[in-house]
C-alpha cells in the first residue's frame, strides 16, 4: 500500500533533513518544497496526508501558504504542523494549528506526526 | 232778666263747681296725657255749661229768662255724650289716633243740635212748645220736644252706650289696676245710666230735678280722679298696650300653678307660637323644647339671668327676669317672666371685643415689626394672632416660592411643619384661594372626601383659606382650621380674616423691604471690604510675583506692567508703559495672533510666545490673557499674565527627546531580540535535530559514551532554546511590551493540552502527572490562553524538572465567585523559607548547584510572576523541605465585557 505523504515547506536545507527523517520515522513518505513560489505551484498538485510548514520562507511567507491551503477544498482538511523560530508567530497560531517552536526535536515531531497519520496507513506501518 | 232763689240750684251750683274744678284739675295734668286731659276738660266744661244753664233756668223768674238758660244748656247737652264717647275711645285704644274727620263727624250732629236749639223759637225743631211748670218752689220749663231733639236724643244714647261698652270691655281686659281705680271707673260708667234711670222712673231723690247733669258730674269727677289721681295713665290700658304689647321684651305671666295666663306678642315671637296656643297651658309643656331651662328655673322664683339659646347664626342671647307675683297680702299668686333679646347688644359687644382684639393685634404686629424681629418670628406672631383673632386653633401660613407654597409658620397642632413644600395637587383649597384671590371656606373639612391625609389623625372641621394679597398678587396663604365641630366661620370673621391677611401682607412686605435694605447695606459693606482686600492682595501679588502681569488698552498699548518684567527684559515698567506690548515679542506679529485669539475667545490660556530677553537671549513666555470690559460691557483692553517657561520648556524638550530615544531603543531592543532569537533558533534546530538523529542511531550505532555525549548536546541545546524564549519574554515584560489577548477558552481543554504537552517530560522522568478540574470552575473562562499556558507550562516544567520521584498534580480550582486558580503541586525537594522570598526575582534560583544541575534559565518564575500580575492575579507558594511545593496562581474571573 501507499505510504502517506508528508509535505515539508522548509527553506533551511539542514532543518529540512531533520524534518524529513523525523517524519519518515513517523511512517511518512516526504516531499520538501524549499521556497514560496514552488509551494504555490505544488498546492495545485496532489494533496499530501500531512503538511509541515515553516513560516519564514523566501518569496511567500508560510502564513500566506496557509491561507492558500485553507482556500483549496482538497487541501483544507489536511493536518498542518507549523514549525517556526519566531516565537511571536508561534503564539499567534497556537490553537489554530499544531505549532512547534524551533528548535524542534526529532522525537517531539515524530510523536506528533504519528498521531496525525491517517488511521489505515498507521495500521499498515505497524504491520511492516 | 229776673231771678229768684230756689234751693234746687244749690246742688247744681255744687256740680258746676266740681266740673270747673275737674276742668282745672285735668288742665293742670294735661302733660300726663294731653288728649285725655283735653277730652276731660271739654267734657267737664260741657257739663259745667249744662249745670250752670240748668241752675239759671230754675232760678229764672220769668219765661224769657228760663227760655234763654234752657237753650243755653244745649252747650252742654249737645256735647257731653260726644266728650264721653271720645274719652272712652281714647282710653280703651290709646294707640288709636283720632282723625280730625272722625271728630268733625262726631261733633256734627251736636253742633247742628246746638244751632237748632239756639234758633228753636223760629222753627220749633227742638222745642215745639214750652211753658213754665211750677211744682211747689220748683219752677222749670215744661217742654214739648221737636223732631231734631229726638235725633239728638237717639244719637246721644248711642254714643253713651258705645262709650260704656268700650270702657267696660277695657276694664275687663286690662289688669293690674287698683281696686279703687276700678271702683272709680265703674262709678264713672254707671253714673249717667243710674241718673237716667232715676230720672225716667221718677224715683229721683229730688223731685222734678233732672239728675243727668249730676250723673255726668260724678262721671267726669271719677274719670279725672281715676286717671290723674291714681295715675291710671301709667298702669292703665294705654300703658299696657304700649309697654306690653308693643314692647320688644317678651312678657309671660304665670299663675300659681305655672300655667301661662298672659303672653305678649314679643314673647310669642320668641317662643314661636301664638297666645291662643299657649294661654292656659303649663310651662312644662310650652317649654319642652328647652328642657335645660325648665330644669334650671323649676324652683326659682326671682332671678335675673342671661341665657343663650341656639347655635351659630341662630344663636340668641336673652336677659331673663323672673319675678314673683303676689297679692296684697303677700301671697304668691303667680310669676312674671320677662325676657329681653340682647342678641344684638351681645353681638355689638362681641364685635366691639373683636374690634378691640383686632386693634390690639394690629398694634402688636406693628410693634413686632418695629422691634425689627426676624421675618420668621414675625410670621410666627402673625400665625398666633390670626389663631386668636379668628378663634381657630389650627393655623398654617405659607408663602409662595416658585411653583410651591412653602409652609413658614404654624401653630403647634398643625401637622404641616415649617419648610414643607406644598405643590399643586396637594391642598386644593389653598390653591383655589391662590388662583381666585378670594377666601375659600368649608364648613366641615373632616367629612370632605378630598381632604389631605396629613390631617387624618385630627381633622379640622370648619376651615378657611385666606389668600395673603399684596395688591393684586397673592404672596401666600393663611390656612385656618377649627377643631370644634359645627362651629363655622361667620361672614364677619372671614372679613376680619381678609383684612388681617392684607395687613400681614403689608407687614411682610415692610419686613422684607427692611430686611433686604439691611442685607444690602451689609452686602455693600462686605463687598467694599472684599474689594479692599482684593486690591491689597492684587497689589501684593502684582509687586512680588515672578510672573509678569500686564494690562493693555484697546490698541495693545501697555497701561501697566508688573515690576517683575525687569528680571526678564531688563526694562523697568515705567520705560514700557505707553509702548505697544508687541515690542516685547521676538516676532511682533505674534501679538496679532494673540490679540485675535483673545478677542475671539474672550481669553486664552497657556499661549506660548517668544520674548526678547536680556542680552539678546530668547525667552519663552506662557500667556494667560483675557479681555477687559468697561461698565457698559464694551471691551477696553486686555489683561494678561506671562510666565517664563524657557527653562521648563528646555527640560521638557530634553525629556521628550530622551523618552523618544528610550522608546525607540526599547523597540529596537525587542526587534533585535526577536531577530536574534529567530536567527539563533534556526541553527539550534539543526543542532537539536541532528543530535537526536544521532541519538536514535539514524547514522549508525553509537557507543554508550557517544550516546552520553549526544544527550549532553541535546540538553544544552534545549537549555539554549529555553533561554532564548525566556530572555525574549523578560525583555518584552521589561519594555512593557506584553499585551494580553483576551478570548473565551475552555479551561478543561486548556488543561488537556498542557497535560498532553508535559506528559512526555513526566514520562521521561517516570513521574506521575495528574490533572483535575474542580466542578465549580466555569465551562468557559475569559483570558489570554497563550500566556496562561506559558505560566502553567513553566510551573509544571519546573515541578517535573526538580522532582526526582513521586508525582506532579495540576489542578484548576474555583476559589470564590470572583477568583479561580491554577495549582501545581509536586513531591520535590521543597523550597527553603529564606529562598521563598527571592525565587521570583530574575536569574535567582534556590541554589547554584541545583540550577546548574537542572539548567534553569533563572527567568521562568520571574516571568510567571510578571505575567500573573499583568493579569491582575497573584502567585502564592507553600513549600516544605523534602515534602514538596505547591504553586498557586490566583486569577480574577473575567467576563468578556471587562476585555
Amino acid at each position: 500500500m501507499t505510504i502517506p505523504l508528508a509535505l515539508i515547506f522548509e527553506d533551511d536545507p539542514k532543518q529540512k533533513i531533520v524534518f524529513e527523517r523525523a517524519l519518515q520515522l513517523a511512517g511518512f513518505a516526504t516531499e520538501a518544497v524549499m521556497d514560496g513560489l514552488q509551494a504555490r505551484s505544488r498546492i495545485s498538485g496532489t494533496p499530501p496526508a500531512l503538511i509541515l510548514l515553516d513560516i519564514h520562507l523566501p518569496y511567500i511567507s508560510g502564513l500566506e501558504i496557509m491561507e492558500l491551503i485553507r482556500a483549496d477544498s482538497r487541501w483544507a482538511e489536511i493536518p498542518v504542523i507549523v514549525a517556526t523560530a519566531d516565537i511571536f508567530h508561534a503564539r499567534e497560531l497556537e490553537g489554530q494549528v499544531q505549532v512547534l517552536v524551533k528548535p524542534v526535536g526529532v522525537d517531539q515531531l515524530r510523536q506528533i506526526a504519528s498521531r496525525l497519520r491517517p488511521a489505515d496507513s498507521a495500521k499498515e506501518n505497524t504491520e511492516s | 232778666m229776673q231771678f229768684q232763689y230756689t234751693p234746687y240750684i244749690v246742688p247744681l251750683l255744687a256740680a258746676s263747681l266740681v266740673c270747673g274744678a275737674v276742668a282745672v284739675y285735668a288742665w293742670l295734668h294735661r302733660f300726663t296725657d294731653r288728649d285725655l286731659a283735653f277730652t276731660i276738660v271739654f267734657t267737664a266744661l260741657s257739663i259745667l255749661a249744662w249745670t250752670v244753664g240748668y241752675a239759671l233756668e230754675l232760678a229764672g223768674a220769668d219765661l224769657d229768662t228760663k227760655y234763654i238758660w234752657g237753650v243755653f244748656q244745649y252747650f252742654g247737652i249737645a256735647f257731653v255724650p260726644v266728650g264721653w264717647f271720645i274719652f272712652s275711645i281714647r282710653y280703651s285704644a290709646p294707640a288709636r289716633d283720632l282723625s280730625r274727620r272722625f271728630i268733625f263727624l262726631t261733633v256734627l250732629i251736636p253742633s247742628i243740635t246746638l244751632v237748632l236749639a239756639l234758633t228753636t223759637k223760629w222753627h220749633t225743631l227742638i222745642w215745639t212748645e214750652y211753658h213754665i211748670s211750677q211744682q211747689g218752689n220748683f219752677s222749670a220749663l215744661e217742654i214739648s220736644h221737636g223732631t231734631w231733639f229726638w235725633v239728638h236724643w237717639i244719637y246721644s244714647y248711642i254714643l253713651l252706650l258705645i262709650g260704656t261698652i268700650l270702657l267696660v270691655r277695657s276694664l275687663f281686659r286690662k289688669q293690674g289696676l287698683y281696686r279703687r281705680q276700678i271702683i272709680a271707673l265703674i262709678i264713672a260708667v254707671l253714673a249717667p245710666w243710674i241718673g237716667n234711670i232715676l230720672y225716667i222712673s221718677g224715683s229721683s231723690p229730688i223731685p222734678y230735678l233732672d239728675l243727668t247733669p249730676f250723673a255726668f258730674t260724678i262721671t267726669v269727677a271719677m274719670l279725672a280722679w281715676g286717671i290723674f289721681g291714681f295715675r291710671l295713665i301709667d298702669l292703665a290700658p294705654i300703658a299696657r298696650d304700649i309697654v306690653v304689647d308693643e314692647m320688644g321684651d317678651g312678657l309671660l305671666v304665670l299663675d300659681a300653678r305655672n300655667r301661662i295666663v298672659d303672653i305678649n306678642p314679643a314673647a310669642q315671637r320668641m317662643i314661636g307660637t301664638s297666645a291662643s296656643q299657649v294661654i292656659g297651658r303649663p310651662t312644662a309643656e310650652v317649654f319642652k323644647a328647652w328642657p335645660e331651662l325648665l330644669e334650671r328655673y323649676r324652683h326659682v322664683q326671682e332671678v335675673q339671668d342671661e341665657i343663650t339659646i341656639g347655635e351659630g347664626e341662630e344663636q340668641r342671647h336673652f336677659e331673663l327676669r323672673l319675678a314673683p307675683l303676689t297679692n296684697r297680702r303677700g301671697r304668691r299668686i303667680g310669676q312674671i317672666i320677662t325676657a329681653r333679646d340682647v342678641s344684638a347688644q351681645k353681638q355689638l359687644q362681641e364685635r366691639l371685643k373683636h374690634q378691640n382684639e383686632y386693634l390690639s393685634i394690629l398694634h402688636q404686629t406693628t410693634l413686632d415689626l418695629l422691634n425689627r424681629r426676624s421675618v420668621d418670628e414675625l410670621l410666627q406672631s402673625i400665625v398666633e394672632h390670626a389663631s386668636s383673632l379668628l378663634d381657630a386653633p389650627q393655623v398654617a401660613m405659607g408663602l409662595i416660592e416658585g411653583d410651591s407654597l412653602v409652609v413658614r409658620a404654624v401653630t403647634n397642632n398643625q401637622p404641616y411643619r415649617p419648610g414643607d413644600r406644598i405643590s399643586r395637587g396637594r391642598a386644593p383649597l389653598s390653591w383655589k384661594a391662590y388662583d381666585t384671590g378670594e377666601p375659600v371656606v368649608m364648613e366641615d373639612y373632616a367629612t370632605w372626601s378630598n381632604r389631605d391625609n396629613i390631617y387624618d389623625t385630627d381633622p379640622p372641621h370648619a376651615v378657611a383659606d385666606l389668600p395673603i394679597m399684596l395688591g393684586k398678587e397673592c404672596i401666600g396663604m393663611l390656612s385656618m382650621g377649627r377643631t370644634t365641630p359645627k362651629y363655622p366661620f361667620s361672614q364677619e370673621q372671614i372679613e376680619t380674616g381678609i383684612s388681617y391677611a392684607r395687613l400681614a401682607a403689608l407687614v411682610l412686605d415692610n419686613a422684607n423691604l427692611y430686611d433686604s435694605a439691611l442685607k444690602e447695606i451689609e452686602e455693600r459693606k462686605q463687598a467694599e471690604e472684599a474689594l479692599r482686600l482684593a486690591e491689597t492682595r492684587y497689589r501684593e501679588i502684582y509687586e512680588s510675583v515672578e510672573d509678569v502681569i500686564y494690562e493693555t488698552d484697546y490698541h495693545g498699548i501697555l497701561t501697566s506692567i508688573s515690576p517683575s518684567v525687569q528680571t526678564y527684559t531688563g526694562s523697568r515698567p515705567e520705560e514700557l508703559v505707553g509702548k505697544p506690548v508687541s515690542e516685547l515679542f521676538v516676532n511682533p506679529n505674534d501679538y496679532a495672533a494673540l490679540d485675535s485669539e483673545v478677542t475671539i475667545k474672550g481669553g486664552l490660556r497657556d499661549y506660548e510666545i517668544s520674548i526678547k530677553g536680556k542680552n539678546g537671549e530668547e525667552l519663552i513666555g506662557s500667556f494667560n490673557a483675557h479681555v477687559l470690559f468697561d461698565q457698559q460691557g464694551q471691551p477696553v483692553g486686555t489683561r494678561g499674565i506671562a510666565r517664563d517657561i524657557t527653562r521648563l520648556k528646555r527640560v521638557q524638550e530634553a525629556l521628550a527627546l530622551s523618552r523618544d530615544q528610550a522608546l525607540e531603543a526599547s523597540r529596537l531592543k525587542s526587534q533585535l531580540l526577536a531577530n536574534v532569537s529567530h536567527e539563533l533558533r534556526t541553527p539550534l534546530g539543526s543542532v537539536l535535530g541532528f543530535s537526536e538523529l544521532l541519538k536514535y542511531e539514524a547514522y549508525g550505532a553509537l557507543s554508550d559514551q557517544q550516546k552520553g555525549a549526544i544527550e549532553e548536546v541535546i540538553d544544552s541545546t534545549n537549555y539554549l532554546a529555553d533561554l532564548i524564549n525566556d530572555l525574549l519574554d523578560q525583555a518584552k515584560l521589561e519594555a512593557n511590551a506584553v499585551t494580553l489577548n483576551h478570548a473565551p477558552f475552555s479551561p478543561r481543554e486548556f488543561l488537556d493540552q498542557v497535560t498532553e504537552q508535559m506528559d512526555v517530560l513526566a514520562n521521561n522522568k517516570h513521574l506521575q502527572l495528574t490533572a483535575a478540574v474542580s466542578a465549580d470552575v466555569p465551562e468557559l473562562l475569559y483570558g489570554d490562553v497563550h500566556r496562561l499556558r506559558q505560566i502553567l507550562v513553566n510551573l509544571v516544567g519546573n515541578a517535573i524538572k526538580f522532582t526526582k520521584t513521586g508525582k506532579v498534580d495540576i489542578c484548576l480550582l474555583r476559589l470564590d465567585a470572583e477568583k479561580w486558580a491554577m495549582q501545581v503541586a509536586d513531591t520535590g525537594p521543597g523550597i527553603p523559607v529564606e529562598a521563598q522570598s527571592y525565587i521570583f526575582e530574575p536569574f535567582r534560583q534556590v541554589d547554584g548547584s541545583v540550577a546548574r544541575q537542572h539548567q534553569g534559565t533563572g527567568l521562568g518564575l520571574s516571568i510567571v510572576q510578571q505575567l500573573t500580575e499583568l493579569m491582575n492575579g497573584k502567585i502564592t507558594l507553600e513549600s516544605e523541605i523534602d515534602k514538596g511545593s505547591v504553586f498557586t496562581v490566583i486569577l480574577p474571573i473575567r467576563t468578556p465585557l471587562e476585555g
